[in-house]
């Protein structure tokens, strides 16, 4: 991935996609400012605890949590250590998801990965952890073979099925409506045997479980049945939704866990809006490793992270200022394109704010915090999940504002109140 | 070095006579499709109007080879992008559905990065509610989006909004309310009953307001509120500034309008006058309608029509329907639009009230317009007409002639469409409605282009670029001037092209 030497090269840099290659990696990231959470301490933990822990990993939107997951199966001992990662997008159906769905899943993925890395389990376990899930998704032999034929594996199949029949989903949910324990017990047994097969040590990591935030879902999953979240006889890091994080609940949660790491956002000001010099050097440099900085003016550059604060949102303000500056002819971004970029969006979320949401938003930019009132009112963490509303962490603890992109429209707002 | 300047080519007439920010976005939406060729991409299009869209779409057709896709459901988008199957296509096109439903929002939510998977572009339309919805419950897919442009179609709003006005005067023509006025300004020197004064003063007020002189307008409220105070008579000092309101709406100073109105607000809550309630909510809705605020604007609607309801005062339900038509017209959701034109148009029928009839007839023949459905546009805009000629008033004729030789123009029906204008200019002459013979002017201008006819298209654009700078209407003023300099720059190239020759 060279940096960028013209324009038309910036446009094609500044993409909001996670790092996933070694090449993305070697020339896009950045190392994250001193004294916020890496993935390094879960790596350690990792790499050195007996026990095998349950972590949960919570992140903003954009905050690069994708790309930090990527870094840290990357990172993770392979001698010592078998990494499954996956997405939940994947391999379920996130609009109608389920427990027990999730479990199955999880199972087919340790399943499948010993055909992968070519580890020979013992057959009965084999045979027992296939005849189960076959029975309960009440899927025939015939229908196997025949997939087998077509180069179909059975697990493959399976997730196939589960991911996009809602037939087989109501199958599962009934069969295991009071058997859980049972599919947990072969997971286990699955886990085992390949660990004293491969002489290494399972870590899954399930990515996008954030992504469970429509309707109660999410809370279903994590609230009601966090306690079956610890059972899997593995290291696991569970993707957990940020707007949960604002709900009284989470505390009995994360208490059963035993660590919840959260990828903080840097913030650009601090809480008495004074510039921290090292984030904004941050998102500098991270503009500087994407393209020859030549090719942005530096006021250009200064507004555009001002403004943002965010890196996703970074990312694209300087994606649309690149294709306007070529469009209009010019070497090289300025403030003009820069500015251009932001007013389009500032106008566009000002539009789709309603009146509670600019008043709560006034709220937060005063008191640095967001929270909803009572357990009915859910602005904040609409605000929250939107990002028009973003939160922070410094050493005195966590702390909200507004998205800055839209600071200038606070007074206007404070009037209009 | 500018480069792709000037992409739009002659088919695309439409963008043309739409905002100067649209040609900017267009071609900027073109050389980002360009630099993104081979690459997945998602492009996101906000476009109110299908007919519209499907211009935009033409374009992008002249340049890339593309695949076009009507969304109906979510599944479907995933389908598609995991498929792969594209073919020689350059650029996918995703036509999103008028009404944003769940599937499609989650499936944008929960598989963008299929959009970059997929190796070329995406250009995504939707409509202003559909990005509302976007933003709010897709915000995954807002975030990896690259560029999103917002294209205004034609300058001007096509929808009628109406106020409320409190005591609307019925005329038959322009004479009719010079005649009220002369017998008011008699009135008004002889009297010295302070109350009859003050009713005379708001009554020209009034009589001003609908000739259009606002500022006289103003005057003559501020001094009926003046003697209103004096008087203490509340009822009258609330009508003084419900219309000192409307001027100022007119005038487009719109927090001095809803000062006023909120004023008027407060006395009729006082005073518990419902109707009155009903009135200043309809008006402060065309406040925020006009100042985009879309939400508020029918929050405010709402709110009175419910009022409106208890007292079962038809007529007045009848203008909140027609604006609530409005508000989802602008949004794009033009079924809802043509359902609230609809529910006022039957009302208006019933009650008799044929401006109403007419005004919505203008806005069904518009949505029809915008959806691209240009006969049934044609027969709305017709019986417009009608009622327009049984009432006499010109300004509606015109506004119909107008509106027919737009359609017949998008047709192709030039001879038509040239028909219809000049008929629009004369009674725009007739009237002399400026900034009517200058849209006029305009429109026949850009007839005479399409037929190639440049000469004589520069000929109107500068009549019409005259009127604008009388007028000091500035935005018409560039949106001709910029016709007029690409007409001039084809002009210069035909000369060059026959010397050379």
């Amino acid at each position: 991935m060279p940096r960028a030497e013209n324009l038309v090269e910036v446009y094609n840099n500044f993409v909001v996609e996670p790092l996933r290659t070694d090449e993305e990696f070697r020339d896009f990231y950045v190392e994250r400012p001193k004294g916020s959470f890496t993935v390094e301490e879960i790596k350690d933990r990792i790499e050195n605890s007996k026990r095998k822990e349950k972590y949960l990993f919570l992140g903003f939107r954009g905050s690069g949590k994708s790309t930090e997951l990527n870094r840290l199966m990357r990172m993770i001992d392979k001698s010592r250590f078998i990494v499954i990662c996956y997405s939940v997008k994947d391999e379920l159906d996130v609009n109608d998801f389920d427990f027990r769905d999730f479990f199955v899943s999880m199972a087919l993925k340790i399943y499948d990965m010993t055909g992968k890395e070519n580890i020979m389990i013992k057959s009965d376990i084999k045979l027992d952890i296939e005849d189960f899930i076959m029975r309960i998704t009440r899927i025939e032999e015939e229908e196997v073979e025949r997939q087998k034929s077509y180069g179909i594996s059975l697990s493959k199949f399976l997730r196939l099925k589960i991911g996009s029949e809602a037939k087989t989903r109501e199958y599962i949910r009934k069969e295991l409506e009071t058997r859980i324990s049972d599919l947990i017990q072969r997971l286990n047994w699955l886990i085992a045997e390949v660990e004293d097969k491969s002489s290494k040590k399972i870590v899954v990591v399930i990515d996008d479980l954030d992504k469970l935030t429509r309707g109660e879902q999410a809370e279903k999953f994590f609230y009601q049945n966090y306690s079956l979240l610890l059972l899997p006889d593995c290291f696991v890091v569970y993707t957990f939704p940020i707007p949960l994080a604002f709900n009284p609940y989470y505390e009995n949660v994360r208490q059963a866990f035993d660590g919840s790491f959260i990828l903080p956002q840097p913030p650009i000001v601090d809480r008495e809006e004074k510039l921290i010099e090292e984030n904004f050097e941050f998102y500098r440099k991270i503009a500087e490793k994407r393209m020859n900085l030549n090719l942005i003016d530096d006021i250009a550059m200064k507004e555009a992270i001002l403004s943002t604060g965010k890196l996703s949102e970074f990312i694209l303000i300087i994606r649309e200022a690149a294709i306007k500056a070529y469009r209009n002819g010019r070497e090289k971004i300025t403030l003009d394109e820069i500015e251009a970029a932001l007013e389009k969006l500032r106008r566009t979320y000002d539009r789709t704010l309603t009146e509670r949401h600019k008043r709560r938003l006034v709220e937060i930019y005063e008191k640095k915090d967001a929270r909803d009132r009572d357990e009915k009112d859910s602005i904040s963490r609409d605000l929250l999940f939107s990002l028009t509303a973003v939160e922070y962490e410094d050493e005195d603890g966590r702390w909200c504002d507004i998205n800055p992109i839209l600071k200038p429209l606070l007074e206007k707002w404070k009037k209009e109140a | 070095m500018v480069r792709y300047k000037s992409n739009i080519k002659a088919p695309f007439r439409e963008v043309e006579e739409g905002s100067l920010e649209d040609l900017e976005n267009v071609d900027t939406l073109l050389t980002e499709l360009e630099v993104s060729r081979g690459r997945g991409n998602i492009i996101i299009c906000v476009v109110n109007s299908p007919l519209y869209r499907d211009r935009i779409i033409q374009l992008l057709k002249d340049r890339f080879r593309i695949k076009v896709i009507n969304v109906r459901e979510g599944n479907e988008i995933i389908h598609i992008l995991k498929e792969k199957n594209f073919g020689e296509t350059d650029v996918l096109v995703w036509i999103m559905p008028e009404e944003p439903k769940d599937d499609i929002i989650n499936a944008l939510n929960n598989f963008r990065e299929l959009f970059y998977d997929a190796g070329i572009p995406s250009v995504i339309f939707f409509n202003s509610a559909f990005t509302e919805k976007v933003i709010r419950e897709a915000p995954d897919f807002w975030r990896y989006r690259g560029n999103f442009y917002e294209f205004k179609g034609e300058g001007e709003l096509p929808f009628i909004a109406f106020e409320y006005l409190t005591t609307p005067l019925i005329y038959e023509n322009k004479e009719e309310l010079e005649k009220r006025r002369e017998i008011n300004e008699y009135l008004l020197d002889k009297t010295t009953d302070k109350k009859f004064k003050a009713d005379i003063l708001s009554d020209l007020g009034l009589i001003c307001y609908y000739l259009g002189e606002l500022d006289k307008a103003l005057e003559y409220f501020t001094k009926a509120l003046k003697l209103n105070t004096e008087l203490e008579r509340k009822g009258g000092i609330a009508q003084n500034y419900l219309n000192i309101g409307n001027v100022y709406s007119i005038k487009g100073e719109l927090d001095k309008a809803l000062d006023y109105y909120n004023k008027a607000l407060k006395i009729n809550e006082e005073l518990g006058r419902k109707e009155e309630i009903a009135g200043c909510y309809v008006n402060i809705g065309n406040v925020y309608r006009i100042k985009d605020k879309l939400d508020k604007a029918l929050d405010y609607y709402n709110k009175a029509l419910k009022i409106n309801e208890e007292l079962g005062r038809k007529g007045l339900t009848a203008t909140i329907y027609r604006n609530i038509g409005v508000i989802y017209g602008i949004k794009g959701e033009l079924d809802k639009a043509l359902n609230y034109f609809l529910k006022a148009l039957k009302i208006d029928e019933k009650l008799r009230r044929k401006k109403g009839v007419a005004g919505s007839y203008l806005n069904i023949g518009n949505v029809y317009r915008i959806k691209g459905e240009l006969d049934k546009a044609l027969d709305y805009y017709n019986k417009a007409l009608k009622i327009n000629e049984e009432l006499g008033r010109k300004e509606g004729i015109a506004d119909s002639y107008l509106n027919i030789g737009n359609v017949y123009r998008i047709k192709g029906e030039l001879d038509k469409a040239l028909e219809y204008l000049n008929k629009a200019l004369e009674l725009n002459k007739e009237l002399g409605n400026i900034e009517g013979m200058g849209i006029t002017y305009r429109n026949i201008g850009n007839v005479y282009w399409v037929k190639g006819k440049l000469d004589k298209a520069l000929e109107y654009l500068n009549k019409a670029l005259k009127l604008f700078d009388k007028l000091g209407a500035q935005i018409e003023l560039f949106k001709t001037l910029i016709l007029i300099d690409n007409i001039s720059e084809k002009m210069a190239k035909k000369k060059k092209h026959q010397v050379k020759q």
